[in-house]
C-alpha cells in the first residue's frame, strides 16, 4: 500500500514537474500570471486611498480574478496541448490513472500561476504602499491552499471539457468573462438578474472571496470555505469521471492520436 | 515455445460511420511466437498503423481478439503495457520545450521504470542512440533523425518484451539506419519480441523472421521470410551483355527471359533463374558457350522484387476479391 502511495505521488510529482518546466516557454503565462494583476491591481486601486479591509477585499478579488484566467488557459489546456504535442495517447494510456497524471500536471500549471500572481501582486502592493487588514493569517493561507486545490481541479474537469471538443480554445476565451461577472468578482452577485442567481453558487471562487472578504473585516465564517471544498472535491471527482469516459470514447473512436 | 508473444484473431477495425465509414482491417489474423521478429508490409492506408496502436491498446478493434502474451488488449490494458514497448516514428510525440533526458524521464516513469533504476536506464538508453552528448538539450533543436532516435531510446527504455516499431527508421540516413537494423537484431537475440512495419523492405530483408503482407485492411501474405523471398518464382537475376547473334537457348533450364534489349549491335539479356549455385552456373555457361559475352551480372532476388510482385499480382486479383466481398455489407466486417 506504502509502495503504491509513493509511486503514486511520484507520479504527479514528474507530472507536475514537467508541465512547469514546460510553462516556462509559454508567453500566455506571463499575460494571466504577471499582466493581468498588475495591470487589474493599477485600474482598480492604483488611485485610490484604500482602508486595510479595502485593500485586503480588492487584492483578493484581483487574485482570485486572475487565478481563473490562469486556470482556463494553463490548467484547463494541458490535454489540449497534450494533443498537439503528440504526446496525449502516451500520457493518457500509461501504466498509471490517467487522472493521477492529469491532477499533477494541473496541479504544476496552478502553483506556477498561482507562484507568478502572488508575486506579481505583491510588487503592487509594495509599490502602492497598500495597508492590509489581516486578522486571520493561517486562515487565509487555508483559503490560498483551497483556491490552488480548486483550481486544480476545475483545471482538470476543463482539459477533459477541452479534450471532447475541437473548439477548446474557443472555450477558453468564452469562458472568462461570463466567469468573472457570474463568480461576482467583477459586480455583485446580488446585481445578477433572479435567473442567473444560482450559478455563483457552483463557483468555487466565489465562496472562497466571500470567506476572505468575511475574514479581512471580522470573525471566521467557515461555512463558505467549507461549499468551496466540497465544490471543488465535485469538479475533481466530474474531471476524473470525465477523463476516464474521453480515454474510453478515444480509443473506441480512434481519436487518441499518439503521433 | 509458449504462449504466443502476439496472437490475433479475426481483428477487425471500422472508423467513422455511413457514409464516412471506413474499414482499416478486416479479419485480420497472424500470430507471432516469442523471440520472433515478424515484418509487417504494406502500402500507405494498408492498415497497419492501426494494427499497432490496437497492439498498444491505443484503439480498441472493433472485432475479433487481440492479445500479447495471453492478455487481452480490450481487458488487460495494465498488463499488456507492462510488456509493450511502442516506437512510433515523427517529429512530434515530445516536449519541445524539455530536453532529451527529461521526455526519457518523464516517458519512462509512465512506462513504469521504477524510481530507484530510472536514471541508469535513461542514461543506457540515451547512450544506446548515441544521444549522451545532447541529452541536456530541448528537444525542439534536435534534428528529425535525432527525434527519431529519442523515439527509439523511448520504446526501449522500460525493457519490453515485446517492441511494436512503426517505421522505424524513417528520418535516419543510412549509417543510423544500419546502426538502428544491427541493435534491433541484437534485441532478438535477448529474447524480445517485435512486430516491425516498415516501407524499407531492407529493414524487413535483414531483421524479419516472418513476413505479413497486409493490402486494404486484409492479411494477403503470412509466410516465413525464406518462403517470401522464395514466392517470387526466381531466385535470382542474371544480365548478359553480349554481341553479334543471341543465343538460342537462354530460356533453357528452366531460366525464363525477362527482356532482350539492343543497341548498335549489343544485345542484353535480363534473365530470371530458379536458383543459384554450381548447376545453375555450369547450365548458363553451356547456353553462352557459343555467344560473345561481355558481361554476366547476377543479382539475387531482393524483398523488393517480391514485394512488387506480390502487389501486382493483388491487384489483379482484387476486382474477384471485391466482388465476394459484396454480399457480405459494404465493407465485408461484422460490427458490433
Amino acid at each position: 500500500m506504502t509502495e503504491r502511495l509513493l509511486a503514486g505521488g511520484w507520479v504527479a510529482w514528474m507530472a507536475l514537474r514537467a508541465e512547469q518546466q514546460g510553462m516556462r516557454t509559454r508567453p500566455m503565462v506571463v499575460v494571466v500570471a504577471v499582466i493581468q494583476p498588475v495591470a487589474l491591481l493599477f485600474v482598480v486601486a492604483g488611485t485610490r486611498d484604500l482602508t486595510p479591509g479595502e485593500a485586503t477585499v480588492t487584492v483578493s478579488a484581483v487574485v482570485l480574478t486572475a487565478m481563473w484566467s490562469a486556470t482556463v488557459w494553463t490548467a484547463g489546456g494541458v490535454l489540449r496541448r497534450e494533443r498537439g504535442y503528440g504526446t496525449l495517447a502516451r500520457s493518457v494510456t500509461s501504466l498509471y490513472s490517467p487522472s493521477l497524471v492529469l491532477f499533477g500536471r494541473s496541479l504544476g500549471a496552478t502553483v506556477y500561476s498561482a507562484v507568478g500572481i502572488l508575486a506579481s501582486s505583491a510588487v503592487v502592493v509594495a509599490l502602492l504602499g497598500f495597508r492590509f487588514a489581516v486578522p486571520h493569517p493561517g486562515w487565509l493561507l487555508v483559503a490560498l491552499l483551497v483556491v490552488v486545490a480548486s483550481g486544480t481541479a476545475l483545471g482538470m474537469l476543463l482539459a477533459c471539457l477541452f479534450l471532447v471538443t475541437r473548439h477548446g480554445l474557443a472555450w477558453s476565451g468564452a469562458l472568462i468573462y461570463p466567469v468573472f461577472i457570474l463568480g461576482g468578482l467583477l459586480i455583485p452577485p446580488d446585481a445578477l438578474p433572479v435567473w442567473l442567481r444560482w450559478v455563483p453558487a457552483l463557483l468555487s471562487l466565489r465562496w472562497v472571496h466571500e470567506f476572505v472578504v468575511a475574514v479581512s473585516g471580522g470573525p471566521v465564517r467557515l461555512a463558505p470555505l467549507g461549499v468551496a471544498v466540497a465544490l471543488t472535491a465535485g469538479y475533481l471527482l466530474l474531471a476524473v469521471v470525465c477523463l476516464r469516459v474521453a480515454v474510453d470514447a478515444g480509443r473506441r473512436k480512434g481519436t487518441l492520436e499518439l503521433v | 515455445m509458449g504462449v504466443p508473444a502476439v496472437e490475433v484473431t479475426g481483428v477487425g477495425r471500422v472508423f467513422g460511420r455511413g457514409r464516412h465509414e471506413v474499414v482499416a482491417l478486416r479479419d485480420v489474423t497472424f500470430e507471432v511466437a516469442q523471440g520472433q521478429i515478424l515484418g509487417v508490409l504494406g502500402s500507405n492506408g494498408a492498415g497497419k498503423t492501426t494494427l499497432t496502436k490496437i497492439l498498444a491498446t491505443l484503439l480498441e478493434p472493433t472485432t475479433g481478439t487481440a492479445r500479447v502474451f495471453g492478455h487481452d488488449v480490450r481487458r488487460e490494458l495494465r498488463a499488456v503495457r507492462r510488456l509493450t514497448g511502442v516506437v512510433f516514428g515523427g517529429d512530434r510525440g515530445f516536449y519541445g520545450a524539455l530536453s532529451g533526458r527529461d521526455n526519457l524521464r518523464y516517458f519512462a516513469m509512465l512506462a513504469g521504470v521504477g524510481r530507484r533504476t530510472i536514471r541508469a536506464k535513461v542514461d543506457d538508453a540515451l547512450a544506446g542512440v548515441g544521444l549522451t552528448d545532447a541529452a541536456r538539450r530541448p528537444v525542439e533543436t534536435y534534428s528529425k533523425g535525432m527525434r527519431q532516435r529519442l523515439h527509439i531510446a523511448l520504446g526501449l527504455v522500460a525493457e519490453p518484451r515485446l517492441l511494436l516499431l512503426d517505421e522505424p527508421t524513417v528520418g535516419l540516413d543510412p549509417v543510423e539506419a544500419e546502426r538502428l537494423r544491427t541493435s534491433i537484431a541484437a534485441l532478438r537475440r535477448t529474447g524480445v519480441s517485435i512486430l516491425l512495419t516498415s516501407h524499407y523492405l531492407l529493414d524487413i530483408e535483414r531483421l524479419a523472421d516472418r513476413v505479413l503482407v497486409i493490402a486494404q485492411g486484409r492479411v494477403m501474405v503470412d509466410t516465413p521470410a525464406t518462403e517470401f523471398a522464395r514466392s517470387a518464382g526466381f531466385a535470382a537475376t542474371v544480365t548478359v551483355q553480349g554481341r553479334g547473334p543471341l543465343p538460342a537457348r537462354l530460356d533453357s533450364y528452366g531460366m525464363t527471359v525477362e527482356s532482350v534489349e539492343d543497341q548498335g549491335g549489343v544485345w542484353t539479356a535480363r534473365l530470371r533463374v530458379p536458383d543459384w549455385g554450381g548447376e545453375m552456373f555450369q547450365q548458363l555457361s553451356a547456353a553462352l558457350a557459343d555467344a560473345d559475352v561481355l558481361g554476366v551480372d547476377v543479382a539475387p532476388v531482393r524483398l523488393e522484387d517480391v514485394y512488387a510482385l506480390v502487389m501486382q499480382r493483388l491487384a489483379q486479383d482484387e476486382p474477384a476479391r471485391t466482388a465476394q466481398d459484396e454480399p457480405a455489407g459494404a465493407a465485408g466486417v461484422d460490427r458490433r
